[in-house]
């Protein structure tokens, strides 16, 4: 009951129309950079970090929270209507969004991923208040070899989202993960791929390859089109009708839990849980080969995950000072600069600071909803704009996101070069779904390897005696078999039904 | 004859093949850093190097079997395929001229012969849109953000 | 942009020169010279993930520095390969110009030159500029492990060393120096344990304290949390003291293993071709800096203490260090 009281007096102070304020302002200027194409939330975070450095700690946090959501919000409307993600964990949006967006209805998908995120934020933050100690005990218990099994089992989506043929997805997948590798390896320190190019050892960055393959790409195919408007078709309506509501509301329910209980673990960040959401709505579907052309629960399910993730990330966050994400541990490093160790410590020494911001985290969510809904409009105004003049401005974008995230002209050279590869990848048809995955999951899948092989003394069987790791990986099994056989029936169904013309990239 | 829709997958799995192999080598050069002949950077390549060799020949084979079910799809006329090509050297020249000109002028160039390329605009609109688009971009993130291209 | 201001510059102290002969003003042009520094945002590279001990005193440094200049100073975090990534990039890939700094700490200076027979950087590459602080190592272990004081736990790695876990950043990392030379102490086979690669203090700690390996040996204000939520306890503190900051952990030494000398420091250096002046500019700011209360009740948040060292006092003790490590690291084959 002590929770309940604090949680009120959270509100209490969150109230104050200074705090409400800075939610407000937090969560309008994060849409605003999120709606950027090519400018994704952690951008919008680190370009904007420094603004909220000179505010007072409890407001310095609410408004950063309140960018953070914003801005993931804004990426997702860039990827419904312009196919466009801004971050990783928006991709899976895209598959969906933008075919929906093409067939006239940008406004209920953008509107039933507000209410997603909204839904799976609360979601987050009930069980943040309510469960965070014990939640985050058993987020402990996960050590390599059960991430390895992890790792194994979302590599598994590769079947059930490559689309047309299984060995181009893999081939494609590979590609992705070869990407992943180039730069230092993690195990010796030692270069590799590199062939003695500086700009090779550190690396590719995800935000460059992504804004090249989605955003270069599309206003190549733009091009091809002559497209005359930015998304063809009409806008229709802007609220999600009953039925549209009534179909995602399980979608977005399942994708929260699914979200929420793999944020819990640090290192499983959004762009992984919304890719497994968005698979799982995919697999139990009736109609599994709706999905990828314009299902709203294909929206609905990964928004959900991501947002859950999001706010189930505070938890290790609060209760033992364990940043799951890369925007989480920049809001670390903003609490830290505040002096304010994350940990229970936390709760004990600045419990009002502390339920101050999870009570903000709510009316963040709720201010989100608030000034998202109405504004919908404005973003789907914006796709009617010419098509002559939006993609010139996208491209200009997209080169200062690429830029921007290391301030490198290596990545922005690299996003063109993947935009013109990204277009003749779309002109062969091999899917760049298994690439962006493979290259999520390349680093994290070779880490816990390296690290289960020391664990175990260089005996893989430890990840086979340990019962977490080992339910995992038959889960691992089971869904490969079940893929496989859907992908079957699904491919069966597509030849029938439309004689294979589009792709699911 | 080889149809347009398996060229692709054709030069597609010849370039993976021949990934697979560099992948190899770079596997085979990693193997000497680690303590142990299972474990180490270059396990995982070493996979990939095996899934690409493996895949990229079987894709090779299966692009000449699957010859006839494909259906050659409607080329695009050359005038766009011009444009496209143009467009994306546009960019890339852009890279060289930002470096060279510095942002404002470099952004202005490259934004006229991109409204002429995929707005089809007149000479003077797709100045005026240029100048447009260049200002406020300076002003937002070189002026205020402070993002330093150099 | 750039171009303008290199023209702008360029003729600007084409005219400066010519007034300056032309008032045979010898004396002064030296002093005209030196270029405005600051003159826009500086990129501070960080080669870790946010929140750990390196990452805190550069952003620290930054606010105070950036107040002090009226410049912004970005922290930019690049983590990955111990280290090496971040400080490849702010050393070689961007310009020398002063307008990237990179936070330096011992594990991508002394240590990775100890550890690597052709580092990606050594100390040749970069300009070491000033030493900002200094922490104490911690050796933790799980909270409910069977031992009770380093001694014990000493012992029980003499009899096991196939037995012992320990989290590092990679084999060169800071922990994996500290474990060597404690096992040298103890006379223990380091060969024979292994070692766990992690991402940094925040990745490694919950595997100590959920089982997943025995040993982590981080700085106090990294262990912090995980200590205060009961997950982990702490055997020993290195140094000849107590830390202010655990003041009921023993040291090493009174538990009767002397000679633990691998410490945790963070600097800043500057990339090799960078103008002298910028580097004076740093130099004296720092000094100034470390005086300045809050920024010292900056650091006794985060846990690390002062440890202000000049540009020449910092490159000797660098120098020493590198040696010192390099030796450890021959002797126990960590270097590749």
């Amino acid at each position: 009951m002590d929770t309940i009281q604090f949680l009120m007096d959270g509100f209490a102070s969150a109230l104050t129309l200074q705090n409400v304020l800075m939610a407000a302002i937090g969560a309008l200027i994060g849409t605003f950079v999120g709606v950027l194409p090519g400018l994704g939330p952690t951008s919008a975070i680190a370009i904007l970090l420094p603004l909220t450095a000179v505010l007072e700690p409890t407001q310095g946090i609410i408004m950063l929270a309140g960018i953070y959501y914003g801005a993931m919000y804004g990426g997702s409307t860039t990827a419904i209507l312009l196919n466009i993600p801004g971050e990783l964990s928006s991709v899976p949006t895209c598959l969906d969004g933008y075919p929906l967006a093409k067939q006239g209805k940008g406004g209920p998908a953008l509107g039933i991923s507000a209410i997603a995120s909204f839904t799976a934020g609360l979601m987050g933050v009930v069980g943040l208040v309510f469960f965070a100690p014990i939640l985050a005990d058993q987020a402990l218990k996960f050590g390599p070899p059960e991430y390895f099994a992890l790792m194994i089992l979302a590599l598994t989506l590769m079947v059930s989202l490559s689309g047309g043929s299984l060995i181009k997805s893999f081939l494609m997948g590979a590609f992705g993960y070869t990407l992943a590798l180039v730069g230092l390896g993690p195990s010796s320190g030692m270069p590799r791929f590199d062939y003695g190019v500086s700009s090779l050892v550190g690396g590719f960055d995800m935000i460059s390859i992504i804004i090249g393959l989605f955003a270069v790409t599309e206003v190549l195919k733009g091009i091809e089109e002559k497209r005359l408007s930015t998304v063809i078709g009409k806008p229709g309506s802007v609220y999600p009708g009953k039925a549209d509501l009534k179909k995602s509301a399980a979608p977005m329910l399942r994708g929260g839990l699914v979200g929420f209980f793999l944020g819990l673990l640090p290192g499983c960040s959004a762009a992984i849980t919304s890719f497994l959401a968005y698979d799982l709505e995919k697999k139990i579907a009736k109609r599994p080969e709706r999905f990828g052309k314009g299902a709203i629960e294909g929206v609905a399910s990964p928004e959900a995950a991501n947002n859950a993730t999001s706010s189930a990330g505070f938890i290790p966050l609060f209760s033992l000072g364990i940043p799951s994400s890369p925007p989480l541990a920049i809001l670390l490093a903003g609490f830290m600069i505040y002096g304010l160790t994350p940990g229970p410590v936390l709760f004990e020494q600045h419990a009002s600071f502390v339920w101050t911001v999870i009570a903000s985290m709510f009316i963040g969510n709720a201010m989100l909803l608030v000034l998202n809904l109405p504004m919908v409009w404005i973003w789907v105004k914006l796709t009617q704009v010419p098509y002559g003049i939006m993609a010139p401005i996208i491209l200009m974008l997209c080169t200062i996101g690429a830029y921007s995230v290391r301030n490198s002209m290596f990545d922005v050279l690299i996003a063109f070069i993947f935009g013109g590869l990204g277009y003749l990848f779309y002109k062969g048809k091999w899917p760049v779904v298994p690439l962006i995955l493979c290259f999520i999951l390349g680093p994290l899948l070779e880490e816990s390897f390296i690290q289960t092989m020391a664990m175990g003394s260089g005996d893989l069987s430890i990840v086979l005696g340990r019962p977490i790791s080992l339910t995992i990986l038959l889960a691992a099994a089971a869904l490969l078999i079940v893929s496989i056989l859907l992908n079957k029936r699904t491919q069966i169904r597509v030849r029938e039904e439309r004689r294979g013309e589009e792709d699911v990239a | 004859m080889i149809r347009p829709g398996n060229l692709f997958d054709f030069i597609g799995a010849l370039l993976f093949t021949l990934l697979g192999v560099v992948v190899s080598i770079e596997a085979y050069r990693l193997q000497s850093y680690a303590s142990s002949p299972y474990v180490g950077d270059h396990t995982l390549p070493s996979i990939l190097g095996g899934v690409f060799l493996v895949m990229g020949v079987v894709l090779l084979l299966q692009s000449f079997r699957l010859q006839a079910a494909t259906s050659a799809k409607s080329s695009i006329p050359a005038e766009l395929r011009m444009r496209i090509i143009l467009c994306l050297s546009v960019l890339f020249l852009y890279i060289w001229l930002l470096g060279m000109a510095g942002y404002i002028v470099a952004t202005w160039l490259i934004s006229v012969a991109l409204f002429r390329l995929i707005g089809w605009y007149r000479w003077t609109t797709s100045m005026l849109y240029a100048a447009i688009l260049t200002v406020s971009q300076y002003l937002i993130f070189v002026y205020w953000l402070q993002i330093a291209f150099s | 942009m750039k171009g303008y201001q290199r023209f702008g510059t360029a003729l600007l102290s084409f005219i400066l020169a010519l007034t300056v002969s032309a008032c045979g003003a010898a004396g002064e042009k030296e002093r005209q010279t030196v270029p405005d520094y600051p003159t826009r945002q500086i990129e501070y590279v960080v080669p870790y993930s946010a929140g750990g001990g390196v990452d805190l005193v550069a952003r620290a440094t930054a606010d105070y520095l950036s107040k002090e200049w009226g410049q912004p100073i970005l922290v930019v975090n690049k983590p990955g390969g111990g280290g090496a990534i971040g400080a490849e990039y702010a050393l070689k890939q961007v310009k020398p110009d002063g307008y990237t700094a990179l936070a330096v700490n011992v594990s991508n200076t002394t240590m990775l030159t100890a550890g690597m027979t052709n580092p990606p950087i050594t100390n040749e590459d970069q300009v070491y500029t000033s030493r900002i602080g200094q922490g104490t190592l911690a050796f933790a272990v799980k909270a409910d492990a069977p031992w009770n004081d380093f001694a014990e736990f000493s012992a029980w790695v003499k009899e096991h060393p196939e037995e012992l876990t320990w989290t590092s950043v990679g084999p060169a990392g800071f922990s994996a120096f500290g474990v060597a030379e404690w096992l040298d102490v103890i006379g223990a086979d380091f060969s024979k344990t292994r070692m766990i690669v992690t991402k940094g203090g925040s990745d490694s700690l919950p595997k100590v304290a959920g089982g997943h390996a025995v040993l982590a040996v981080h700085m106090i204000g990294e262990v912090m949390p995980m200590l205060q939520a009961g997950k982990i306890k702490i055997l020993a503190v290195s140094g000849t003291q107590r830390s202010t900051f655990l003041p009921d952990v023993p040291t090493a030494e009174e538990q009767g293993i002397k000679g633990l000398s691998v410490s945790w420091w963070t600097g800043v250096s500057f990339a090799k071709d960078t103008p002298q002046h910028v580097i004076e500019k740093w130099d004296g700011a720092i000094a100034k800096m470390v005086q300045d209360p809050v920024f010292l009740k900056h650091l006794e948040t985060i846990q690390v203490e002062p440890a202000y060292a000049d540009r020449t006092v910092f490159l000797q003790e660098v120098t020493r260090e590198t040696e010192y490590y390099t030796d450890l690291a021959t002797k126990n084959q960590m270097r590749k």
